[in-house]
């Protein structure tokens, strides 16, 4: 008997001892489960939060980028003839887009990857390429119808090449050459380089059309080395000019040709990424040749008014009035309206007439 | 068990104090934010403002000009009055101001004669009025100018007044 009940004493004391021990194996797990819990939790917080943050101030940094970008645009805008070059240590990248629509222009300067943008569509940007690199040139040329109009800006990182093709018989060419600073990497030969591994994109001016043959039958010419790249090939024709482009890895070019012979179209369709860029950035140039035409035509109005009380400048009436008569076109026509404004406004100098521009 | 009960209480309440702290330092952060971004929403309006001077000043439409020469810091009188009788004409289906928005955005520009006589020209006022926004600040331009009358050959002295208002 009384080993029995010390037995039983025994069984009951191990019988208590093994709950214990489960609730505390059952509190300990708790304890570690909430204290996982609760660290993952506070650690995606911080996550969520750090990320939120490195969202915004990169969001920052773009709207400052093009903010100053545009800065540096509008100050280059009003210096003519000039080319600027922007060094920067870190490696910048902008994209310039040009839609054009039947009514409107839409044009951006963007940061890629940015919700930020700037309009650029009253600003005349030509460009072969999205920008990139530690290195963007900025050149400017007056646009002159003959009168001022704006001033048409072209962009070029130092990846971009141009390469005068078999142009030195051609003077019209040489122009070309003459009218592209030193500061952009450009030459003049018959033979292209070997190695343009390095350039994103060739900007080819020749007198002759580019041979798609050439990268079928690498051996027939030394245009191979054009095969991989982004090309612009500008053919410089007597009075007219064909813009051909491919992408790179592209064996086809497309082309659009140009009854123009200007110094100034022709650099602006070098700077350009292809014809359609080309034509949004000249549909600006309309829309502002437009404008200072009716600005000029007011002008002409009230010089024409006021002459007629002078006694001594009557004889200058009769140039405001066909001034005007020159003018009304390219209210109407823009860009492509023949005129003798220059002339008009030659007569009214020889004539010691207030002249109109 | 009061022990257990005691500990994670105890757990409980440092988890509390700890989420409140944070708490504070994030609003703290915040308010260093915003305060941030405010200023760099000032200097981009200022930079703007600069902006449409610099290229205000210089437009064919207003600058001075001599065979297509365009001169540096001079208006034409005759351009302005031009421009004033364009203000609210249309062409190609949208009106003349509504070239410049894109450029001179929500401002006022005024062009001033002050010697020898006074004269005042509003040329371009993109009124706050015709849109809902909320006016954050103002900046104020003024940059000299000649102004040329082509009738009497002769120059005056003026400001370009621009003021560009930050928007929200």
């Amino acid at each position: 008997m009384d080993r029995l009940l010390i037995f039983k004493k025994h069984l009951k004391k191990c019988l208590l001892r093994w709950r214990m021990f489960k609730k505390g194996q059952v509190s300990t797990q708790f304890n570690w489960l909430f204290v996982s819990v609760a660290g993952g939790v506070i650690l995606l917080f911080f996550v969520f939060v750090i990320t939120q943050v490195q969202s915004a101030q990169e969001a920052k940094l773009a709207a400052k980028v093009i903010s100053n970008f545009d800065a540096i645009l509008s100050g280059s805008q009003v210096s003519p003839n000039t080319l600027n070059t922007i060094d920067s240590s870190a490696a910048l990248k902008f994209e310039i887009s040009c839609e054009l629509f039947v009514d409107d222009i839409t044009s951006e300067l963007s940061v890629p990857k940015a919700y930020s943008r700037q309009d650029i569509s009253r600003k005349v940007v030509f460009t072969p390429d999205d920008l990139s690199g530690k290195n963007i040139f900025i050149y400017v040329r007056p646009i002159e119808v003959p009168f001022q109009v704006d001033n048409a800006i072209m962009l070029a990182d130092e990846r971009t090449y141009f390469f005068f093709y078999n142009s030195s018989s051609s003077t019209q060419l040489l122009d070309v050459y003459d009218g592209l600073p030193n500061g952009f990497t450009k030459l003049i030969g018959a033979i292209f380089p070997d190695d343009l591994s390095s350039f994103k994109r060739v900007v080819v001016v020749s007198p002759s059309a580019p041979n798609v043959s050439a990268f079928s039958y690498p051996s027939i010419t030394n245009e191979k080395v054009l095969r991989n790249l982004n090309v612009n090939w500008i053919q410089i024709g007597t009075l007219n000019t064909t813009f051909f482009y491919k992408e790179a890895k592209s064996t086809q070019y497309a082309n659009k040709s140009y009854n123009t012979s200007n110094l100034n179209s022709r650099l602006h369709m070098m700077f350009s990424k292809d014809p359609a860029f080309y034509d949004c950035n000249v549909k600006k140039i309309d829309n502002r040749v437009k404008i200072v035409a009716q600005i000029y035509n007011e002008k002409a109005i009230d010089l024409r008014t006021w002459s007629a009380s002078q006694p001594t400048l009557l004889a200058c009436k009769n140039y405001y009035q066909s001034a005007q008569a020159q003018l009304g076109p390219i209210i109407n026509y823009g860009l492509t309206a023949s005129t003798t404004i220059a002339t008009i406004n030659g007569q009214l100098l020889r004539a010691s007439c207030p002249l109109i521009y | 068990m009061k022990k257990s009960q005691i500990k994670l209480f105890e757990s409980i309440a440092v988890l509390i104090i700890f989420v409140f702290l944070v708490a504070i330092g994030i609003q703290f952060y915040g308010n260093v934010q915003m305060r941030a971004l405010n200023d760099a929403a000032t200097e981009f309006s200022e930079l703007s403002a600069i902006k449409s001077t610099l290229v205000l000043s210089n437009l064919p439409e207003l600058a001075c000009s001599f065979q297509g020469i365009n001169d540096v810091g001079c208006v034409d009188i005759q351009k302005i009055k031009a421009w004033e009788r364009l203000t609210n004409t249309t062409l190609s289906g949208y009106s003349f101001l509504e070239h410049y928005i894109p450029i001179l955005g929500l401002s006022e520009v005024i062009i001033e004669e002050i010697y020898p006589s006074s004269k005042r020209w509003v040329i371009y006022n993109a009124s706050v009025g015709n849109f809902s926004v909320r006016i954050l600040g103002e900046t104020r331009l003024e940059v000299p100018t000649v102004i040329f009358d082509p009738e009497t050959n002769k120059n005056s002295f003026g400001i370009i007044r621009v003021k560009t208002y930050m928007v929200r």
